[in-house]
């Protein structure tokens, strides 16, 4: 039946169509009998607004019973305004339009038809609703029609020309993708498809994208929850199969406005949220798998120049999911550091680590630890944004990092404080040598170099300074508290091994001090003159020196071992100096202590910067014998009137570079300054 | 330490022809190796004012560089080598020049990579001017320190020379104190043993008046009465 125009509306207004009805709509628009606009009178705007409210109110009334009313008022016919009729009467040849482009398979070309239509509004407001909403699923339903068919038109063709989806493993010439390209164009195959990816993309996806989902989204074994890295793998594989086939496209600017590749990893990319979503919600696989999408996100980045951090974006975007990963991580390491401290092999040398950069030999604790930071480094450089690191290095790098040191700190302060305490694993307690104590102290101080090390080196590394520059501490330090502590403990612990150097020797000094027999003129008994002319207590002095380089050498190098024996040089040289000022030397008791010096000198013979000035000076004042044109006194007293000339040529000529003030000093010490 | 400084200044300059920052870095931790065996060798040995000057120089540029570059990355600014800066300087300082006519010379335009060695001549002249400076105030300290040391020990000789002079005097008076100190242990024995006889005698007249009257008596009586 043929409604009128009023009736239509009428109708409509009290029953609106339903989504099934877009056949039924669409007959009644065609049959639909439309006045002529000429007919119609212009009205002003203010009646426009008039005529809206009033049919406001009679659409509300719509379904209301007025009880009490005795009679209902009439109603008034619809108003057949030239707006509502524009309207309908654009509405109507968009529909027929439609239906025409349809057959023709050019349905897309009336989105911007669609576009202009769908912002119409109807400011009397006579128009019923259900007619734009019905038109718009009219022109959604063409729409998906013609895609469906626009995509299997696209398949054929590329099953023709490359034996999609296989294909075939063959190079083709760059004319077949021209030709492929062109027919695109002319069907118009990159237009946006219903999930917003050009259609041609969306047909060449499925069979990877169903590939994927068989594999990793169903129930397979290839589908393990703790092996993220497998369907990553797959995607790159799949990824670089297809980089030439993208890559020939590209040069016939099949799609010039954007990277079909970008585009189709991102559309495969898609699929694996869903398996992110599932497996985050695991505590036991999240790091492994954040671990994994972060490489995946450089691969992307690296090998096909993705700009995109989607997968770990979205990954990190998850309700609370940031949070847990980053608690884990910091657990993780704690573990890790735990089992450094608590192992039984924490402190022996890790011997097969030694290079020619660092001048200690690291202990196990050191190389260990060290890994594990710089596993935690490449997580950190791999990160998508500057505040996920930030965060990443407070919680995951630092502090344990301090956690570290302030272990490290306690060791050194019962060093410190107490003459010797045992490292856990460390020697064995039934073997202690001689040298256990500097041994120790060697391990503590080749600790806080290789930390010191390693935080210098990576301080350079752009990530770190770009933190450190947030804090802004001197220099875009970002390890700038815990530095110079750290090099405060590695100064101290230095002090340590000397000191411990020193408490090996002086019991053995101050036996050799002890001896008391320099002034006699007579050889004393306690020199070992059966086998050597040296004293037996310079033997036991000389014994342990060796043995202390030895174990210094075994464990230093560089420039650490140079100091350390330098400084224990200077200790060395005083000390002797001290006995000597403490008593007093015959001629024959000065040569003897000479003998007994180069036996300590030969120790240190591998450094030649310690020259023992002061002390082979010293002894050679010593052991001088001026002969009998001067004695000690007369040299004593051409010194003291500053017959310089006389003295000077002495000292030159025996090698002698002291004051003259020193000289004295030590001449005091031999008994012929004193006798006659 | 002439070969170290030798590698020092070597590492200097492959620092500042360091081509990319990867290469920047691994050259910077050579540098900080070398620095702490040049610092040893240093502080160990007495070496000259020109290899001081020398040292200190190399490590001041090292500081140098190193700032460079983290100034740079922690302003988000890509970093470039010397090498491309200075070339892109000049390009700037020959695009801002204009010449009047093409026959004309524009003066220094056909050096201004000399100009831009040579402000890099003056940083390097400035820092060391600024590193002997510090070592001039170094040395003054350390002249002061030692005329101090020499005054003590000339001090010191004073005092053992006047000790000498007293030796030879107390020497003598030392062994007349030995004769006397001998006598007096003598006699401090003698009457040790006067003493000690005489209280045994009186002890012993002491118990023979006491058996003599009183003991000898009672024990007589006694016996007198069991017999």
């Amino acid at each position: 039946m043929v409604l009128s125009l009023n009736d239509f509306i009428d109708l409509r207004i009290r029953q609106p169509y339903k989504r099934d009805e877009l056949t039924k709509f669409v007959q009644d628009l065609e049959q639909l009998q439309l006045p002529d606009l000429n007919s119609l009178p212009e009205i002003t705007e203010e009646e426009k607004q008039i005529i809206r409210e009033d049919f406001e109110y009679k659409k509300a009334r719509i379904g209301l019973d007025d009880a009490w009313l005795e009679a209902s008022e009439p109603e008034e016919p619809v108003p057949i305004l030239r707006d509502t009729v524009e309207i309908l009467l654009e509405v109507k040849n968009f529909l027929k339009k439609a239906e025409s482009y349809r057959a023709d398979d050019k349905i897309h070309a009336l989105e911007k038809d669609w576009n202009r239509l769908s912002i119409k509004e109807d400011q009397t407001g006579i128009t019923p609703d259900c007619i734009f909403s019905m038109t718009e699923l009219v022109f959604k339903k063409e729409k998906e029609e013609g895609n469906l068919k626009l995509k299997e038109i696209i398949r054929e063709r590329l099953k023709l020309d490359f034996k999609w989806p296989s294909l075939d493993g063959k190079e083709y010439p760059l004319t077949v993708y021209k030709r492929f390209a062109d027919y695109l164009r002319s069907i118009n195959a990159f237009s946006i498809g219903d999930f917003g990816h050009p259609l041609f993309l969306e047909v060449f996806t499925e069979p990877y994208a169903n590939q994927f989902r068989y594999h990793f989204m169903s129930k397979r074994q290839t589908n393990l929850i703790s092996k993220p890295e497998w369907f990553y793998e797959y995607l790159l594989k799949t990824f670089r199969s297809l980089r030439g086939f993208f890559f020939n496209l590209k040069k016939c600017e099949a799609f010039p406005s954007c990277s079909l590749l970008t585009v189709f990893i991102l559309m495969l990319n898609d699929l694996v949220k869903e398996k992110l979503s599932h497996t985050a919600k695991f505590d036991d696989y999240l790091v492994h798998l954040t671990h994994e999408t972060l490489h995946y996100t450089v691969h992307l980045k690296q090998y096909f120049g993705s700009n995109h951090d989607y997968l770990i974006d979205f990954l990190f975007c998850q309700p609370s999911i940031y949070e847990r990963w980053l608690n884990l991580e910091t657990q993780q390491m704690n573990a890790k550091l735990n089992d450094i401290k608590s192992s039984k092999d924490a402190w022996d040398m890790a011997l097969n680590q030694v290079n020619d950069y660092n001048f200690t030999v690291p202990t196990k604790t050191t190389v260990r630890f060290r890994d594990m930071m710089e596993s935690t480094y490449a997580t950190l450089r791999l990160l998508p944004s500057f505040n996920y690191k930030v965060n990443f290095f407070e919680k995951v790098q630092l502090e344990p990092l301090q956690h570290y040191v302030q272990w490290l700190h306690s060791f050194y302060e019962a060093h410190e404080s107490s003459q010797s305490e045992a490292l856990p694993g460390s020697l064995q307690p039934t073997r202690q040598s001689k040298t256990t104590d500097v041994e120790r102290m060697c391990k503590l101080y080749s600790n806080f170099y290789h930390l010191k090390e390693w935080i210098d080196d990576y301080e350079d590394e752009e990530i770190y300074i770009e933190i450190g520059s947030q804090y802004g501490y001197k220099e875009h330090s970002s390890f700038f508290n815990i530095k110079n502590k750290i090099d405060a403990l590695k100064t101290g612990s230095f002090r340590l091994i000397l000191r411990a150097a020193i408490q090996m020797l002086q019991p053995l000094i101050n036996d050799y001090a002890d001896i008391d027999t320099w002034r006699i003129k007579d050889q004393p008994l306690n020199v070992d003159f059966a086998t050597s002319s040296v004293s037996s207590e310079i033997l036991k002095v000389q014994n342990a020196l060796r043995t202390l380089l030895k174990s210094l050498e075994n464990i230093l190098s560089g420039a650490s071992l140079r100091e350390v024996v330098y400084q224990l040089g200077i200790v060395v040289e005083n000390w002797f100096v001290k006995i000597i000022m403490s008593h007093q030397f015959s001629l024959r008791g000065g040569i003897q202590f000479a003998r007994d010096i180069m036996q300590i000198l030969l120790e240190f013979s591998y450094y030649p910067l310690l020259t023992f000035k002061k002390l082979t000076s010293t002894v050679e004042l010593l052991s001088l014998d001026t002969g009998k044109e001067m004695s000690v006194k007369d040299f004593i007293i051409a010194i003291k009137d500053e017959d310089h000339q006389i003295v000077d040529q002495l000292l030159k000529e025996k090698g002698i570079e002291l004051q003259y003030a020193e000289v004295l000093d030590v001449l005091y010490r031999r008994v012929e300054a004193w006798k006659d | 330490m002439a070969e170290i400084l030798h590698l020092l200044e070597s590492k200097v300059t492959e620092l500042q022809r360091a081509e990319t920052s990867q290469e920047l870095k691994l050259h910077l931790r050579d540098f900080r190796r070398l620095w702490e065996l040049a610092r040893v060798e240093l502080e160990y040995s007495s070496v000259s004012l020109d290899l001081t000057l020398r040292y200190e120089k190399s490590v001041q540029e090292y500081l140098r560089l190193r700032r460079r570059f983290r100034d740079k990355v922690a302003a988000g600014i890509p970093w470039v080598s010397i090498v491309s800066e200075v070339s892109a300087l000049a390009e700037e300082s020959q695009e801002s020049q204009d010449p009047p006519s093409g026959k004309t010379e524009v003066i220094g335009q056909e050096e201004p990579e000399l100009a831009t060695t040579d402000d890099m001549h003056l940083t390097s002249a400035s820092q060391v001017t600024t590193a002997m400076r510090d070592l001039h105030v170094q040395m003054v300290q350390a002249v002061d320190v030692s005329a101090a040391n020499s005054n003590e020990l000339a001090s010191s000789t004073t005092l053992l020379e006047s000790l000498q002079e007293k030796y030879f005097s107390v020497e003598d008076v030392l062994h007349a104190s030995k004769n006397i100190m001998r006598s007096l242990k003598l006699n401090d024995r003698k009457d040790y043993y006067l003493v000690i006889s005489g209280f045994g005698f009186f002890v012993f007249v002491v118990f023979y008046l006491v058996w003599k009257r009183i003991v000898w008596p009672i024990i007589s009586m006694f016996f007198w009465f069991l017999r």
